[in-house]
């Protein structure tokens, strides 16, 4: 199979598999609109992902490269999060900005099992916890002041008593 | 038993101790507009005696709560078979990161036999060190000085949204009480029309 060069924010070089390379869709389109030759050296320029971060992506997508295309998001339907695969779950055992950076990538380069993956890690991580707690998780500034905090406890009463 | 510590010159670590900016650019960053923080200069500030040497000058800086520069160092220390690799971001939080590395795989035990399969190792070992190590480090040098997306609040909304999706009800209202961003995202109309055809489903 022919293979893709793939060039990292740094100028590091990694060398991948063109299917795989192709799960983004960034860079499928680009191959496609460009008319990129297989046969020829191409490099693509990936200014928005850091080696150490395109590293863990095309890691990500070298195990999934035989996974069927993700469903469609259906509006009406409730997302799960309890279904990441004990080897993703693996992999995305990250510091948060390491996580944060994956979505970001994952969102410019619109892989979008990556994404899926990725913010239902931070969706578990906010899921169940009381505001402070989720403040706490993510190092989130409280900037309200103290008549708005009172005020929360009312308008919110409705739903904390479920 | 040696230990060997020396200072880790990242290319985006620049300690110019004289002018005491700090730098923190380099290309690998590349989805960051080039930032360099304005240099600190020390007319600057009001001190009464004139740093005269380096280590007044930092001494300054302490007095004075300045923390321009960030100081890397890295140690390797023998740790029976393998080698602990430890570093640590001076005057930084969770600025700490270590490694072991087994040199049995990356070097040969002979000095004169080098096997082509341990050179090759070689290779493996600078991304070991790069990623375990290195990497973490200027993350961390990197997110002090407000370079690098470390918190939930610095994400794209839409983003964000896309998060938010996944939360029920409950847990939705909870996370609008963190700050006034995510409140103000939580109010998004599209959100809540999705909860209630979610919630009430066929009753609607």
């Amino acid at each position: 199979m022919p293979n893709i060069k793939l060039q990292s924010s740094d100028g590091e070089t990694f060398e991948v598999d063109v299917e795989i390379a192709k799960c983004s869709v960034t860079i499928k389109t680009m191959l496609e609109d460009l008319g990129m030759d297989d046969e020829e050296e191409e490099v693509v320029p990936l200014p928005n992902v850091n080696s150490a971060i395109l590293r863990k992506v095309i890691q990500w997508a070298t195990y999934h490269k035989d996974d069927p295309p993700p469903p469609e998001d259906d509006e009406n339907k409730e997302k799960r999060t309890d279904d990441i695969s004990s080897w993703d779950a693996d992999f995305l055992k990250v510091d948060q900005g390491t996580l944060f950076e994956l979505i970001l990538a994952a969102n410019y380069l619109d892989i979008k099992g990556l994404l899926d993956v990725t913010c239902k890690t931070v969706a578990n991580m906010i899921k169940g916890k009381a505001p402070e707690e989720i403040r706490k998780t993510f190092n989130i500034k409280n900037d309200f002041t103290a008549s708005k905090k009172s005020r929360f406890v009312e308008e919110n009463e409705w739903c904390e008593e479920k | 038993m040696a230990e060997s510590s020396g200072s880790v010159v990242s290319n985006n670590v620049n300690t110019q101790k004289q002018s005491c900016a700090v730098k923190t650019t380099d290309g690998s960053e590349g989805n960051k507009t080039e930032k360099v923080m304005e240099p600190l200069l020390l007319e600057d500030f009001k001190y009464n005696d004139e740093p005269k040497s380096l280590s007044n000058l930092l001494e300054f800086f302490e007095k004075n709560k300045i923390s321009p520069i960030y100081e890397c160092s890295l140690a390797c220390i023998p740790a029976a078979d393998d080698i602990l690799v430890n570093c640590v971001v001076k005057g930084v939080e969770n600025g700490h990161y270590n490694t072991i590395i087994d040199p049995l795989t990356y070097f040969s035990s002979s000095s004169t036999c080098i096997r082509l399969n341990k050179l090759q190792n070689l290779n493996h070992l600078s991304r070991v060190v790069k990623d375990s190590v290195c990497y973490p480090a200027k993350q961390v040098i990197l997110r002090n000085n407000g370079e690098i997306v470390d918190c939930l609040e610095q994400l794209p909304p839409e983003i964000v949204l896309f998060i938010m999706c996944y939360l029920n009800i409950k847990d939705l209202v909870r996370f609008g009480q963190t700050n006034s961003f995510f409140y103000k995202l939580m109010q998004t109309p599209k959100l809540w029309m999705r909860r209630i055809k979610i919630d009430l489903g066929e009753h609607v």
